[in-house]
């Protein structure tokens, strides 16, 4: 029966399918990351430059 | 353990009962330290490894002696120390600087101390452990054979133990326990880095032991090789990408004293590198039996790869805006901007080697082997240099020893890295180029053995200047190891350790967006959470969880595996079965055996294109089909030698065999091959024959063969004490072929005096001594076992199939690669008959 269905199955659809899908989501991401506020991007973009907590930190 | 409550909590701390109690916290630098030094020294170890095989090109003999460059030892030939080169390089160079890159990061991005300073040290002893076992185990020719995957299985185990075990949990923990709410971008690829690690280092290991420095893989033929490319790229990707990537937005802000450029390019390029290049492993299997749907995705989602991979070059580059005054001066900014721009260039040339129709030419010649240095040294080896000194300095607690020492590193190694890879690029498309060469009549321009000989004549002066430019990179090396010596000698007798104050996170975070009302109404249920969902609100949230963070790495990684894998393994019509493709014999089995040990592969392929030029010079391409019993494939990723897929049909005769064994060089004038004396007088291990061919029927169950086997005059396979018997009986007739050839006489490897029965030497009529053979080609001899296996490679194709049982009828035997006239099962490893 699982083998019959695999077989009837087209699985070439299956490449589209990702690639749209991935597409999608990697476009999502992009539009996320630049709706996010610059207040937050450049105080996290700082975190390497200082050996030490930097006060005041997030809690 | 760095949690230690400060004993005096400073006034700061606010006022009492309401605000959490300072801790206090130190790095632990200790094991930075030794990382280092361990990177540096098998830094050196690699290189030198690698000029030790690119001088065993041009020079198969010391010039102006009879004496072979591996000075005839079989442990220091090219295909047994090719990957002892590239696992130290990838391993043991670039995953030492990986060590020492995130364990410095790690703990300052956190504000914590590592997890425990306990499976720190075995995360780097045990390292060190795996890379001596490497270095003893290659060279004995224990390998899977499976490009940077080469290790057996024991050793496997002993990775994953280390690399998950230790600093997988060594390196979570820490960032459970960190001080600082947001993960950094650095952090993020590191996460990555081990979870994909994790999962294509055990799926591309899973393997049938038969001993403990023998086994072989599940998988076989074509989903073999795509599991093991899938591997191979991503471990590019995942090991040679990904951490260095975090660890150039860790080191570079840092010495640039300025954040990077900009911290949205630098998440939009984390996840697209995550999301985009697990798919891109098919394109190294272009054109081969590989099914074409599979390549063609690698190549597209390779073309897509090349915008994040720039994204992340231009910010690297963009974070020293305002500071290229300070590249002029400072040796360690140099090495990155250096570095950076090889990342460019190697992330250019690789979505376009995946383009088709430049594969075609550029697949199995030096291109590749251009490609990946470029990678290596320049990406690779650049960052990792100009890190440690970066970090010698303020780990030493000692001013860098020379400036002038470290640029001069810099400036030579530049140099050695173009002398290194621009003579290659010119080998490897020069000899493409002459491949595919065709005359105004239509036949190849290079034909027969000694066209291909025409073909590695023309790229000797290239290979000679490549150990020009290796030395010089390795010189390069030798001076900043030098520098780094005498920048730790004057360390202090006593390292100063700083203690730092902070107080933990809490452990509710309040700071979170909340969860937004929907903007839109009179819509489903589905389309308000729709609504609220692509607010984007819960990102925020889950990119400091670190496990709900790591979760959605693994999600994204393995889902773009299945897609790819699950059609490659199911769909039937990828490896149409060829009804005269039978399991090999008993001695063909151990004679591939040696095959793999040998480590043949990587200077052959077998895998002949459907290329024209490619059928003209080796025969009929390759069918998915004839490779059902290959564990592991042997397709090979270069052709320093022609192709071998057809061999059997082509070049069958036993006496050429052994003569080319036994000195290529004089037997093929301007052969570079190395001579195999060894395998011509060591006995083959017909021993653990049985145990092979069980291992082999155990990943066939239900195959029809085993019940009646052409080879075996139509009687089932033959197992056990009966394997060893076949075995020899097949030996002993190659050996009888071998010796007709040679004038009826005994194939001599020495001589000896000739005595009488009084024990005095004899002499012929003129005095001379009467010499008698000493040494010959046995039957049991390893050579005869290779041998038998060649005469078998290819040939299966063109077999008059056994007789039908039913109806008397031969069965079809055709194999065209569009499967309208293959007769088809599902045709698969474990699939086949087993389902």
């Amino acid at each position: 029966m699982f083998k019959d269905v695999l077989r009837a199955m087209d699985f070439t659809l299956l490449s589209q399918i990702a690639l749209i899908l991935f597409f999608g989501v990697f476009v999502a991401v992009v539009i996320r990351t630049w709706m996010r506020p610059k207040r937050d991007m450049d105080k996290q973009s700082e975190i390497p430059l200082s050996d030490e907590p930097v006060e005041p930190r997030e809690p | 353990m760095d949690t230690a409550l400060a004993a005096n909590p400073p006034e700061a701390a606010g006022s009492a009962g309401t605000a959490p109690q300072l801790e206090s916290f130190s790095y632990d630098d200790a094991v930075v330290r030794k990382f280092l030094f361990a990177m540096v020294a098998w830094a050196l170890v690699a290189f030198l490894v690698g000029i030790i095989l690119a001088i065993q090109l041009p020079f198969p003999v010391i010039p102006g002696t009879d004496i072979p460059t591996n000075l005839g030892l079989e442990y220091l030939t090219f295909g047994r120390i090719r990957p002892l080169h590239t696992n130290a390089a990838i391993f043991a160079f670039a995953g030492n600087a990986i060590f020492a890159g995130i364990y410095y990061s790690t703990q300052r991005l956190c504000k914590t101390r590592m997890f425990s300073d306990t499976l720190s040290n075995l995360n780097f002893w045990g390292w060190q452990l795996i890379i001596l076992l490497a270095a003893i185990t290659l060279p004995m020719g224990v390998t899977q054979s499976k490009e940077y995957a080469e290790l057996e299985w024991p050793i496997d185990i002993l990775i994953a133990v280390v690399w998950l075990g230790f600093f997988g949990v060594n390196f979570f923990m820490t960032l459970m326990r960190r001080r600082e709410r947001h993960m950094y971008v650095a952090l993020w690829f590191y996460i990555a880095t081990i979870v994909t690690v994790t999962v294509l280092h055990v799926f591309n290991n899973l393997v049938v032991p038969t001993g403990i420095l023998k086994s072989y893989p599940i998988y076989a033929g074509v989903q073999d090789a795509f599991m093991q490319w899938w591997y191979g790229h991503n471990a590019v990707a995942f090991f040679l990408t990904t951490p260095f990537l975090g660890m150039m937005y860790y080191f570079l802000p840092k010495q640039a004293e300025r954040p990077v450029f900009s911290y949205r390019l630098s998440i939009v390029h984390f996840w697209s590198l995550v999301f985009i290049y697990i798919w891109a492993g098919p394109h190294h299997l272009q054109y081969t039996a590989l099914p074409d749907w599979a390549a063609s995705l690698g190549m597209l989602f390779s073309l897509m790869l090349w915008m994040p991979s720039w994204g992340g070059m231009v910010n690297f580059l963009l974070t020293l805006r305002g500071a290229w005054h300070k590249v002029a001066s400072d040796p360690i900014l140099k090495f990155f901007v250096v570095a950076t721009t090889f990342y460019g260039m190697a992330t250019f040339e690789g979505p376009m080697l995946s383009i088709k129709s430049v594969n075609a030419l550029s697949h199995y010649t030096d291109w590749t082997i251009a490609h990946v240095h470029s990678g290596a040294l320049g990406w690779n080896g650049f960052l990792a240099f100009g890190m440690a000194y970066f970090l010698a300095p303020r780990l030493f607690q000692a001013k860098l020893f020379s400036r002038k020492l470290a640029n001069l590193h810099f400036w030579l190694a530049t140099f050695g890295i173009l002398l290194y890879i621009i003579p290659i690029y010119v080998a490897g498309i020069t000899q493409g180029l002459m491949w595919r060469a065709m005359t105004d009549t239509g036949v190849l321009a290079y034909q027969g053995p000694t066209g291909f000989i025409q073909t590695v004549e023309a790229i000797i002066p290239m290979y000679v200047l490549r150990i020009l430019g290796g030395l010089a990179y390795m010189a390069g090396a030798c001076i900043g190891a030098y520098n780094l010596y005498r920048t730790w000698a004057a360390r202090p007798a006593k390292y100063d350790v700083p203690v730092y104050q902070a107080a933990p996170l809490s452990k509710h975070y309040d700071g979170d967006p909340q969860r937004p009302a929907p903007t839109i109404s009179g819509v489903t249920n589905f389309a308000l959470r729709l609504n609220v969902w692509s607010t984007g609100w819960w990102h925020r949230r889950w990119e400091r969880l670190p496990m709900r963070f790591t979760a959605w790495v693994v999600i994204a990684v393995v889902v773009a595996s299945l897609f790819e894998i699950i059609p490659t393994f199911v769909i039937r019509s990828n490896v149409p079965t060829i009804e005269t493709v039978e399991p090999y014999t008993p001695l063909e089995l151990a004679g591939r055996d040696i095959y793999i040990a040998e480590g043949c592969y990587n200077c052959h392929s077998q895998m002949i294109r459907p290329i024209l030029a490619e059928v003209e010079r080796y025969g009929e391409y390759s069918k998915p089909g004839e490779f059902v019993y290959d564990h592991p494939f042997q397709w090979g990723s270069r052709r320093i030698g022609p192709d071998l897929a057809r061999v059997g049909q082509s070049n069958p005769q036993a006496l050429w065999h052994v003569l080319h064994f036994d000195n290529p060089g004089e037997h093929v004038p301007g052969s570079i091959m190395p001579p195999y004396k060894w395998l011509l007088e060591q006995e083959l291990d017909t021993e653990s024959i049985p145990v092979r061919v069980r291992a082999i029927m155990a990943l066939h169950p239900g195959d029809k063969h085993w019940d009646k086997f052409s080879f075996n005059d139509g009687k089932p396979y033959p197992t056990g004490d009966e394997a060893v018997e076949h075995a020899k009986t097949q030996a002993a007739k190659i050996h009888a072929e071998l010796e007709e050839q040679n004038d009826n006489g005994p194939y001599v490897l020495t001589w000896k005096e000739k005595v009488d029965e009084d024990g005095e030497v004899v002499k012929d009529k003129n005095g001379k001594v009467v010499m008698v053979p000493d040494k010959v080609v046995e039957p049991g001899s390893k050579v005869i076992a290779l041998i038998a296996y060649l005469q078998r490679l290819g040939t299966d194709l063109n077999r008059t199939p056994a007789a039908d049982d039913e109806s008397g009828e031969p069965a079809e035997a055709t194999a065209e690669s569009d499967n309208k006239t293959a007769t088809t099962t599902l045709g698969s490893v474990g699939v086949k008959g087993g389902r």
